[in-house]
């Protein structure tokens, strides 16, 4: 989803690897729709559309890419990563056990660790990615842990080096946009919110495990090549639960980006620290003041704390 | 139930708990309906004695040795693998059946009951020995306090796809009491906030932690449980190389959130500036417990309430002005 630049830049290195029958791109309702005529001419390119969607879901967008694909052995390859000479999928350390299915995950610097090389048919054993997930972080995780559970031991790991990937920021992948300079407002509000993500995904998978039988999104075919949600089909959380992890991102992300604990932020009015919109946080100007100013007043005593124990040590070494 | 020969098992763990069973195995040898209450003495510091309980000949006590601490999930995964009966009821130590509760009719109308309404309510189920081990218990990766209900649930729930009725509230009698003695802690009395406090700060570390330790490691039938040994009459020791343990990276992400949590909460310090003070000033827990020190418990007195302070100032000129703006809407 909007990731034109990155994907032009990585699908003409896929186009040269020599090891794939189809190379499926899902364009999950980017801005600008991506054109099969800006892509390599490889006849193993398919493109694939999904209208209607308004945030990038990576657990949805991936399940409904799968599920399309037509191999018995699936590469998940991000818009920004690509593999290397080197990256062999026949390798038989990448099975589970000797003639068992083929699962491993990327290795190394973070980037690779979601990308997956993995058996159709244990893919859907597991029910693929969990959906309930949104926003960054742990469905990789997740997807590993249930893998682990289901086959009773840990998958294999691709060598960092099979694996190429363009650099980039949390607050992108936060979908937050590029930050201007370090340690400005919009860096921190990219890291609360991608705090707030992984922190409220985590959560998901301990409320509400997935498995084959929970019930995934569904889609009906609009035009060729194009296809939308069907109505009713998206899961959702129970209200108990979805209201605990409305409550857990709210406390994270505000916590993390004005510096209030969440034992003051439950005390103040809900109204000035609201829940995020599809995935965008209300960053008022009233914010923006405190960041400026009360943070860096919070910050004092801690200093203070912690310049006043290493005195008192200090004296006590002495004495 | 007592048409059923394979017969009902009500059981009840508890570690350092026996005023509150005292209190409840009479209660439970009252009611009509089970066939066995089977209480497991999770390592206790005095050690619980048959003759304290009730009479009752149903009444079966066991002892596992050499725990350090309280873990609901592996005690009553234990409990469940020595009760008898093909039906089992979990009854914590401060709870107890009452005569509300009609074991019979609510298996008849489905297959898995769980307690509702307050909180000691929540962890109390009714279901089949099968069903439970369907989803292999409890997680033995959670530890301590909270989550182990929930995290059962959610697997009976969407992994098997079962209907999970509500046992109704008046059906379990509870003794209240307070987080601070849920967490092993002695109860504040009035003016003792800072126990309050204290109490709050670990339990929500602990809830946080067995949160993050199901996302991690989650739990099935196949997924090996701990292992316990006979070493005397009733009396067993877990084999420790059986116990499940996380991974490393995992047991550093959850032991770093569960320190952020607590003293965060404990000291009201934001999480970010508590990631970058030094380990020594807000360091982790042992065995559960938390090292609080006399500047924890200077700083809780006099820098937490300062820190509140702008916090309310905020709290207050923002509410006032939506107040106002509210108000002039109106007219």
């Amino acid at each position: 989803m909007n990731r034109r630049e990155h994907l032009l830049a990585t699908v003409a290195r896929l186009a040269a690897w020599p090891h794939h029958d189809e190379h499926l791109i899902v364009d999950w309702s980017s801005r600008t729709p991506l054109r099969r005529e800006d892509l390599p001419a490889d006849p193993r390119l398919r493109l694939l559309r999904v209208e209607g969607e308004d945030r990038w879901n990576l657990c949805r967008a991936y399940n409904f890419g799968l599920a399309r694909a037509s191999g018995g052995r699936l590469l998940k390859l991000d818009a920004d990563a690509w593999p290397t000479d080197r990256f062999d999928p026949d390798d038989p350390h990448l099975r589970l056990g000797e003639g068992g299915p083929v699962c491993a995950f990327g290795s190394g610097p973070e980037g690779r660790k979601g990308q997956i090389l993995i058996d159709a048919a244990l893919l859907a054993a597991v029910g693929g990615f969990h959906e309930l997930m949104v926003g960054y972080g742990f469905d990789d995780k997740d997807l590993q842990a249930r893998l682990t559970r289901h086959c009773g031991q840990g998958p294999a790991s691709l060598p960092p080096e099979w694996l190429e990937v363009i650099e980039h920021g949390d607050e992108e992948r936060a979908g937050q946009g590029r930050a201007r300079r370090r340690g400005s407002l919009e860096m921190a509000q990219g890291q609360a919110a991608m705090r707030a993500s992984r922190r409220a995904n985590r959560l998901v998978a301990a409320h509400c495990p997935w498995g084959p039988t929970s019930p995934a999104s569904r889609y009906r075919p609009e035009a060729p090549g194009v296809w939308r949600l069907e109505e009713g089909s998206l899961p959702r959380p129970a209200a108990g639960v979805a209201a605990e992890l409305r409550h857990e991102r709210r406390m994270t992300f505000w916590g993390a980006l004005l510096a209030i604990p969440e034992v003051c932020l439950e005390v103040l009015p809900y109204s000035l620290f609201p829940p995020s919109r599809d995935g965008r946080w209300p960053v008022r100007w009233w914010h923006r003041l405190w960041w400026h100013t009360g943070r860096p007043l919070v910050l004092l005593p801690v200093g203070a704390l912690v310049g006043g124990r290493a005195a008192i040590e200090a004296l006590r070494g002495r004495a | 139930m007592s048409g059923n020969p394979m017969g009902l098992s009500v059981i009840t763990v508890c570690m350092n708990r026996r005023e509150h069973l005292l209190t409840t195995a009479p209660r439970v040898a009252a009611w009509l309906h089970h066939h066995e209450h089977l209480i497991v003495d999770w390592s206790s510091r005095t050690p619980l004695s048959r003759e304290d309980l009730p009479a009752d000949p149903r009444l079966r006590l066991l002892r596992v040795e050499g725990e350090r601490r309280w873990n609901p999930s592996r005690a009553y995964n234990f409990a469940f693998g020595q009760a008898r009966g093909a039906w089992l009821m979990r009854m914590d130590a401060d709870c107890w059946p009452t005569e509300a509760l009609d074991p019979g009719a609510l298996l008849a109308a489905g297959p898995v009951w769980v307690g509702q309404g307050g909180e000691g309510r929540f962890g109390q189920f009714l279901m089949a020995r099968d069903t439970f081990a369907a989803v292999g218990g409890f997680n033995e990766f959670l530890r301590g306090w909270g989550f182990e209900d929930k995290d059962l649930r959610a697997r009976l729930e969407v992994q098997q796809g079962w209907q999970l009725g509500p046992i109704p509230e008046q059906a379990i009698g509870v003794i209240e009491h307070s987080n601070e003695e849920r967490m092993g802690q002695a109860a504040a009395g009035t003016g003792q906030a800072l126990r309050r406090s204290l109490g709050l700060a670990t339990m929500r570390s602990s809830r946080l932690g067995n949160r993050l330790l199901a996302a991690h490691h989650p739990w099935g039938a196949r997924t090996p449980a701990s292992r316990y040994e006979k070493i005397g009459p009733d009396t067993w020791r877990v084999i420790p190389a059986s116990v499940p343990r996380p991974a490393a990276d995992t047991v550093d992400e959850i032991d770093h959130a569960r320190r952020l949590a607590f003293w965060s909460c404990f000291l009201g310090i934001p999480e970010v500036f508590l990631a970058d003070l030094p380990l020594k000033l807000v360091p982790p827990s042992r065995q559960g417990n938390w090292p609080v020190a006399w500047w924890h418990r200077l700083w809780w007195h006099s820098g937490r309430r300062l820190l509140q302070a702008p916090v309310a100032a905020l709290s207050l000129g923002r509410g006032r002005l939506n107040d106002v703006r509210r108000g002039l809407g109106q007219r």
